[in-house]
């Protein structure tokens, strides 16, 4: 891998690292496994919660409930994303990747993992509890847009608190006040979807939220090479 | 020079208190007298706002330059910047139970302004699980950064993507600049953001100086 990572442009480093995230998760598949049951113990517990009748959540309650499951889970599986690597593959990429792509990696990983898991938990969601949404589509794209707008703010927490002690609550400490403005205005954006008065996707709220989303990861960009020197 | 300026802030502190209470005020329903609020809950939001941005230059400084003195400059300025934070969380809750009949309410402002304390509250405890001197320093210099401009955002901007808000100045309600009150209630506001910010910096300064003196007591 040295000495592919040497000769390559910036985009075929990205495009390598990734793929190297991808083959590291895959061949721990028990993390994975682990995720999938986090969300669906999650929705399990919704449904349990409501007394097992599927159909009677409606509305906002119906939307805030998945978009909190949608949040855990992110906050699970990005929290994570930094401890894997044990000392000596850290300071092997630090020498032979920067700071930057090494982060655009994760994000772009991260994303792809919790658009993944947010989908999975919408058709859980959908299958136990029931899916009161009128415009499907735009619905799934906000869980996508959601997803990657998340894992951009989650994944620097996740840099910071990878370099602190006592991480487990950190974790959400940091996360929770950071997130929600993106995720006010991604419920926002959400429940037009779900009432399907308005067919017009950018007229209803995308707008700040790509821009809060821009902003997120330009800060991000900037930011991650502090961390990473540490 | 140094001291001419917290001579400045005293009289603008005491002035602000005189002259906030005593200064006749315009007569509107509902708000009566609680309208001289103005004078301590807004200018106390501004002062934290201020002290947050001193706080964001000194952890840019921190991160670009690695002087110890930034990063204790930042980590007090956040320090009164909090407790500003928290004065205009009272005299808030106090206005509004005056005028609204509540100490708080579901209202985009107050969440978002509740969520910013939260974020600074955090970064205090980001602080505290570091071993590390220069580490802490560092990533609490990331943290700082991010959350300032999240910061600006759950304050500035979400509250006016808001459809509906009690609170002045938002979700279509006359801020308090609407009403013809540019020469009796200005007369005191201005003076007052000086004073309220003034009192942060001070405050910030002399904790500035005391951690300077513990760290290296020869100098």
């Amino acid at each position: 891998m040295a000495k592919q990572l040497q000769l390559l442009s910036p985009l075929g480093t990205l495009w390598l690292l990734l793929r190297h995230e991808v083959e590291q998760e895959w061949r721990q598949k028990a993390t994975v496994g682990g995720l999938l049951l986090y969300a669906a113990g999650a929705v399990f517990i919704c449904f349990a919660s409501i007394g097992m009748q599927v159909g009677i959540l409606k509305g906002p309650i119906w939307n805030s409930l998945i978009w909190i499951i949608l949040l855990f889970t992110s906050l699970t599986a990005i929290g994570r994303s930094f401890g894997n690597a044990n000392r000596g593959t850290q300071l092997y990429y630090y020498t032979m990747v920067p700071a930057s792509t090494f982060l655009v990696a994760k994000m772009l990983y991260n994303s792809l993992m919790t658009s993944a898991l947010g989908l999975l938990s919408l058709l859980l969601f959908s299958v136990m509890i029931g899916n009161p949404v009128a415009n499907h589509l735009n619905y799934i794209l906000t869980v996508i847009l959601g997803s990657v707008s998340l894992s951009g703010t989650l994944t620097l927490i996740a840099g910071i608190v990878s370099k602190a002690s006592a991480s487990s609550t950190l974790m959400p400490v940091l996360s929770f006040p950071l997130v929600l403005p993106q995720l006010l205005l991604l419920i926002k954006l959400s429940k037009h979807a779900l009432d399907g008065l308005e067919t017009d996707f950018a007229a209803q709220g995308l707008w700040p939220v790509l821009g809060l989303m821009g902003l997120v990861v330009a800060l991000s960009y900037s930011l991650f090479p502090y961390i990473w020197r540490s | 020079m140094k001291k001419a300026y917290k001579w400045a802030v005293a009289t603008l502190l005491i002035y602000t208190v005189v002259a906030g209470f005593l200064l006749p005020v315009p007569r509107k329903p509902i708000l009566n007298e609680t309208i001289r609020n103005l004078h301590f809950h807004v200018p106390m939001w501004f002062g934290m706002t201020i002290l947050f941005t001193v706080a964001l230059w000194h952890s840019i400084r921190y991160l670009r330059t690695g002087k110890d003195y930034n990063d204790i400059v930042a980590r007090e300025a956040t320090h009164s910047g909090i407790l500003l934070g928290c004065l205009g969380l009272l005299t808030g809750s106090v206005w509004a139970r005056f005028t609204w009949g509540t100490w708080w309410t579901a209202d985009p402002k107050l969440n978002s302004a509740a969520a910013a304390m939260l974020t600074y509250l955090a970064y205090l405890l980001l602080r505290s699980s570091f071993t590390d001197g220069q580490q802490r320093a560092r990533i609490s210099a990331v943290y700082s950064v991010f959350a300032y401009f999240l910061f600006i955002a759950l304050i500035f901007v979400l509250p006016r993507l808001a459809s509906s808000s009690l609170h002045p100045g938002n979700g279509g309600n006359p801020g308090f600049n609407a009403y013809e009150l540019d020469s009796q209630l200005r007369l005191v506001f201005y003076p007052a953001v000086l004073a309220w910010a003034g009192l942060g910096w001070w405050i910030t300064e002399l904790q500035v100086r005391y951690s300077l003196l513990k760290s290296n007591p020869i100098s």
